[in-house]
């Protein structure tokens, strides 16, 4: 690789000749979150050029409420969200204003129309000081009282605005006026701290998220991260080197909020999850579990970090150069081995190129390569894979095994700002919809194998048991999603209990799982027509004629309220395409299409509902 | 104040100067101030000073960081600093 600085130059000179992509491309492969301070303030200042010059990109407005000068974040985030693809539209309220800000309606944050709000907070506003050894009662009432302050306030930026909430929480101090016994007693600064940060994760409304500054403070050692000097002299929040760190979590977490977490673990098997090669070792002469030594301990606590992964729903998967049999048989036979089979969706060993494989896995976990996250020991595997698949993240690994958790761990790819039950169970339901590729595989008509499913659909209106995860379809899902709205669960909240729309749940279930709520649909009622706002469809469940059993639901609701004209629309993204033909399908008439643009499809609904064939029983008793 | 040894600083100066303002044709004096240089606010300020000392492994205190207003003052608080 080239130097640093020969590659900033690269980037410069790309910048001036107005080939901003190219620049971004280089910046992509060289900045770091943890590069000199002169780098970061270049790559901010490059971030401002390559921002106004790339056509296209997506804007996000970003208000920020703070007590802190903000400047230099602000530089440090529009570079990081510029690598995630995003133009920053900055809103800085004036210092030290925030509570004023997010009170009043007439503010310049309400005028700004922001898409995310960022109560930019950190210890010194909250003003937590020890209560030396006051009652019980006031220390709880001190921590929770702000807690619930500042909850009041992104409750009412919810409740006014269309946007997401991040609210960061406090950090430690490394500068303590009792010492060490602050950890020993609840009314110490030390302890309301603490205990603030718990009181604001319980108190903070649906829609508002937790900015985690504590931890990334933490991260990055409290003794570096303050820097008096700085605050005395121009009240910034934190040293100039905590930036890029900062800035980089904020990227990453602000990316998931709109649907740009990576789903799925691809892992190798010789040297990434054990040592050795097992086509030359044998399965007992490779290195896991704790009778392996240190580097077998490395291997097995990478192992059970993968396992965890799956556990919150990231679905794992294996692409390695190998005998098919013989690559299975550790997970078999060997001890000391903390993922077995069936944590795999998908189980690609053989001899094949990497990148065809990964195209493959993606292809059969209905997901986007850029989804996936790739780690291989080998660097011209991750070479290659890089060159011939941009959108396939690849970490840079260590050559030590002990070093691989704490690599993948920083990557940040796996961000989210919700969980909920589907999550939980989403490593089964790959699992068992690669037992369905099996299945159809074996079946000889599509017909037949959608019958041998023994599908069940529930369906009904948003309660607040399904709200917040009809607001993860509608903001995670990418591809069965026609119009690409976007609404947060605040707004699905109020729509819900609109007179004038209807916000539905589908849930669908077979002989080999259940997949929970795996549909989100929006109708706005406007005089006789029923306007389909918002149909998102989890891609766990495409070309299982689903979509029929939902639009002839659409139907019933529609036609339920007295309306006699169904209207749709489908808005193209790069992602949306599966979806680009549906209503022309369900035998909607065009009556308007503009080129690449939006296209509007009516349906009458005093017609007979059009003739679907699907396999779906309707689990509610109604209809079907 | 070492002649050489200004010289030399102003050479390194000139770089983090022409780093930050994307400007390689830009030239420190001893004389030049915030005035002559339209983006060197107070954001810069902050980069710039941040930048001199990682390269001359010094560092300012917050004092000298506010009253900073010209490379002449710069120079003066380095070798008070012990960059010299």
């Amino acid at each position: 690789m080239a130097e640093p600085t020969h590659m900033l130059m690269m980037a410069k000179e790309h910048c001036k000749a107005g080939e901003h992509a190219r620049a971004l491309e280089v910046l992509r492969s060289l900045a770091s979150r943890h590069d000199p301070l002169p780098m970061q303030a270049q790559y901010a200042r490059l971030a401002l050029t390559i921002a106004q010059g790339l056509e296209g990109l997506p804007v996000l407005r970003v208000a920020f409420l703070a007590g802190s000068t903000l400047d230099h974040l602000v530089g440090a985030l529009r570079f990081w969200l510029l690598l995630e693809g995003f133009r920053l539209e900055p809103y800085l309220a004036p210092f030290d204003t925030w509570r004023q800000e997010a009170a009043d309606p007439s503010s310049g944050l309400y005028s700004f129309r922001p898409d995310l709000v960022w109560f930019f907070l950190t210890a010194r506003d909250l003003k937590l000081e020890a209560l030396w050894g006051d009652q019980p009662q006031q220390w709880q009432e001190a921590a929770a009282g702000r807690a619930a302050e500042v909850a009041t306030l992104a409750r009412q930026v919810l409740a006014t605005l269309p946007a997401t909430v991040l609210v960061n929480n406090a950090e430690a101090s490394a500068t303590r006026v009792l010492g060490n016994f602050e950890g020993s007693v609840s009314w110490s600064a030390a302890s309301l701290q603490r205990r603030y940060n718990l009181e604001l994760a319980q108190a903070l409304p649906a829609g508002a998220s937790v900015f985690d500054l504590e931890h990334l403070a933490s991260c990055f050692g409290l003794e570096r991260w303050e820097d008096h000097r700085l605050w005395c002299h121009s009240k910034h929040p934190f040293s100039l080197e905590a930036h890029a760190p900062v800035a980089f979590a904020g990227a990453k977490l602000i990316a998931a909020a709109k649907g740009k977490a990576r789903k799925c673990l691809v892992l190798d098997l010789d040297n990434t999850l054990w040592g050795g090669v097992v086509g030359d070792d044998g399965v007992d002469g490779i290195r896991v579990g704790p009778d392996a030594g240190a580097a077998g301990e490395a291997y097995a606590a990478f192992q059970a970090f993968a396992k965890s992964l799956s556990l919150r729903g990231i679905a794992l998967a294996v692409c390695s150069k190998n005998d098919p049999d013989l690559a299975r048989e550790p997970f078999r036979s060997r001890q000391g081995m903390a993922l077995t089979l069936d944590d795999f969706a998908v189980f690609r060993a053989n001899w094949d190129n990497k990148a065809d494989n990964l195209r493959q896995i993606a292809r059969e976990l209905n997901l986007g390569l850029e989804a996936l996250v790739f780690v291989d020991d080998n660097p011209a595997e991750r070479a290659l894979v890089r060159a011939e698949l941009p959108q396939v993240a690849v970490p840079e690994l260590s050559a030590d095994p002990a070093d691989y958790m704490r690599v993948l761990a920083e990557g940040a790819w796996f961000e989210t700002l919700t969980f909920v039950e589907e999550d939980r169970s989403r490593s089964r339901a790959y699992r068992d919809n690669a037992a369905r590729n099996a299945c159809l595989a074996q079946s000889s008509d599509l017909d037949g194998y959608l019958r041998s499913l023994e599908m069940r659909a529930c369906w009904g209106d948003a309660d607040q048991a399904r709200l917040s995860r009809l607001a993860q379809l509608v903001n995670k899902t990418n591809q069965f999603h026609l119009t690409t709205t976007r609404y947060s669960e605040p707004e699905l909240t109020a729509l819900s209990l609109a007179d004038d729309a209807w916000v539905g749940w589908f849930s669908l279930s077979d002989r080999f799982g259940d997949h929970g709520v795996i549909a989100a649909v929006v109708l706005r009622f406007r005089g006789q027509a029923a306007l389909v706002d918002t149909w998102t469809m989890s891609c766990r469940v495409f070309s299982r004629g689903m979509e029929d059993f939902i639009f002839l639901k659409i139907w019933e609701v529609a036609k339920g309220r007295g309306c006699t004209r169904l209207e749709g629309a489908f808005r193209p993204t790069p992602k949306n395409g599966v979806v680009a033909t549906l209503y022309d399908r369900l035998g909607g008439s065009s009556v308007q299409q503009d080129c690449g643009q939006e296209s509007r499809w009516h349906f009458d609904l005093v017609a007979p509902p059009p003739d679907l064939t699907h396999y779906i029983a309707d689990a509610n008793g109604s209809g079907n | 104040m070492n002649t050489v040894w200004k010289e030399n600083a102003l050479q390194v100066i000139q770089d983090i100067f022409r780093n930050q303002f994307f400007d390689d044709s830009l030239a420190i004096t001893e004389h030049t101030t915030p005035a002559d240089i339209e983006e060197w606010d107070s954001l810069a300020h902050v980069n710039l000073l941040a930048s001199i000392e990682n390269a001359f492994n010094i560092r300012f205190t917050a004092d000298d960081m506010a009253n900073i207003d010209s490379i002449a003052v710069l120079l003066a608080t380095m070798v008070e600093r012990g960059a010299c």
